[in-house]
């Protein structure tokens, strides 16, 4: 079998073209044998400031040709994790080492989509936790830095919510996924990923009639959209989370926000991220840490039926209570 | 773990019982496929080698859901891991300084293509590195 193996080594001495990135929070030490993509790597780097700690990502760029896979696969064992985008396109994960291995050919090296939309979002998925960076399956908005996210479960309207949130003023960080650290308090990150509707949010936002849905990687239809360009909505980097927010849809017109207790957010926290086994405890630890102080923000339920314009307006008519008790 | 945790879910399989086992003087051997464990008891010699060569675990989980097919056999080295992969469905893990090797198995990779082929690979890497100490 040895014969017919393609081998990589990845070596630190041939790795020289080196990036420090900043990477939704997360200090991320890229090294690859190709500058045109380290070149394209620093520009996803992010402004604002990272953590004190960091992972590695060491990617080598190959010439053997291929298609990225549009069904990605990966599994995982103990420490080590695989994802596979196709026929030589795959990442190795090694979590208690802090470190990504992968190797790509010239065209996914050169695919800023697939590094903005894919391989970062999962890198920093699957090895943020050991940078203190957790990812939270919420949309993230704020406005006069009241940062707000929003949970509830796929389908619940989440991405239509925050587009309509962002028209109503707010800054969007993001729509689906985000990054959250707690260093002197806990602070939301995006990861300019577009975002993401489904083809009937088309009869709330008409802007998208002229757009194409595709399908994405979990083999969902939708619109993947650059909120900026499209809707001309503010975008943010990163936000203070202030309030936590439960969202669930009514088939009766109308919204209500309604107290509920932390531990049905810490629940839900606990209950939505990825299954860790014991081995991983201290290289996650900070991610149960990171989980418990969300779930001690001030915590609600918001009900809604009808259009999301009109939800919108009544959480920002809550922030603005909010704000007010708070200074009061 | 907690009931919580337990709940949460399991995209990567990591939580897949290997309940057959088959122990040796320095480690385990574990695994959910009866039919790979039996050719690996058929090829004497394998397990002498798990014994000479010592890996403290070695977790190989046969994978009905992964894909079949793909591209040839890959070896990515990178500092003390070794990964083996074979299309797109079956990956091999060798940590060296662990000692232990993990792994998924397709549906198209037979029992004896992993007991005659892959596992005595990953046997081979792990021996080659802990004999010449290039693991980085």
């Amino acid at each position: 079998m040895t014969a017919h193996l393609c081998t990589y080594i990845l070596r630190d001495a041939e790795l020289i073209h080196r990036r420090n990135l900043n990477i939704a929070g997360a200090r991320v030490e890229f090294m690859t044998n190709a500058p045109e993509l380290a070149e394209l790597l620093r520009t996803c780097s992010q402004a604002s400031e990272s953590g004190s700690r960091s992972f590695r990502m060491q990617v080598s760029v190959t010439d053997r040709l291929a298609e990225i896979d549009p069904r990605p696969h990966f599994r995982g064992l103990q420490h080590l994790l695989i994802a596979h985008f196709g026929e030589t396109d795959l990442f190795v994960y090694d979590v208690l080492r802090k470190n990504a291995g992968a190797v790509v050919s010239r065209s996914t090296a050169a695919d800023v989509n697939f590094w903005r939309h894919v391989a970062l979002p999962i890198s920093l998925g699957i090895l943020g936790a050991t940078a203190g960076i957790v990812p939270v399956h919420c949309a993230a908005l704020a406005i006069a830095e009241q940062g707000l996210l929003i949970a509830g479960r796929s389908g619940a309207g989440k991405s239509t919510l925050a587009l309509a949130l962002a028209q109503a003023g707010f800054t969007l960080v993001s729509d689906d996924w985000t990054y959250i650290k707690d260093e002197g308090g806990l602070l939301a990150n995006g990861l300019f990923a577009p975002i993401k509707l489904l083809p009937d949010a088309v009869r709330h936002f008409p802007e998208l009639a002229p757009l194409r849905v595709t399908r994405s990687m979990n083999g969902e239809l939708a619109f993947d959209v650059d909120a900026t360009r499209v809707f001309r909505v503010a975008v943010g980097a990163s936000c203070r989370p202030r309030n936590f927010m439960f969202l669930e849809r009514s088939v009766i017109p109308g919204a209500k926000i309604s107290p509920v207790p932390s531990d049905l957010a810490a629940r839900y926290l606990q209950g939505s991220v990825e299954r860790v086994p014991p081995e991983l405890a201290s290289a996650y630890g900070e991610r149960s840490r990171v989980l418990a102080e969300i779930a001690k923000l001030p915590c609600w339920i918001f009900r809604y039926g009808g259009p999301p314009g009109l939800a919108a307006g009544e959480l920002r008519r809550f922030v603005s209570q909010r704000m007010e008790a708070l200074i009061a | 773990m907690s009931s919580r945790q337990q709940s949460a879910p399991d995209h990567l399989h990591r939580f897949v019982e290997t309940p057959f086992v088959l122990t040796y003087s320095c480690g385990r051997f574990e695994t959910n496929d009866m039919e790979l464990l039996a050719s690996l008891q058929e090829a004497n010699r394998l397990e002498s080698a798990l014994v000479n060569h010592g890996p403290r675990l070695v977790r190989l989980v046969r994978d009905p859901e992964a894909p079949r097919g793909g591209p040839p056999a890959t070896l990515i080295c990178r500092g003390p891991v070794r990964t083996i992969t074979i299309g797109m469905g079956t990956v091999v893990w060798v940590d060296v300084e662990r000692r232990e090797i993990l792994g998924f198995i397709a549906p198209d990779v037979s029992a004896s293509r992993v007991s005659t082929d892959l596992l005595p690979l990953a046997l081979k890497l792990l021996a080659d590195d802990l004999e010449d100490g290039s693991a980085e």
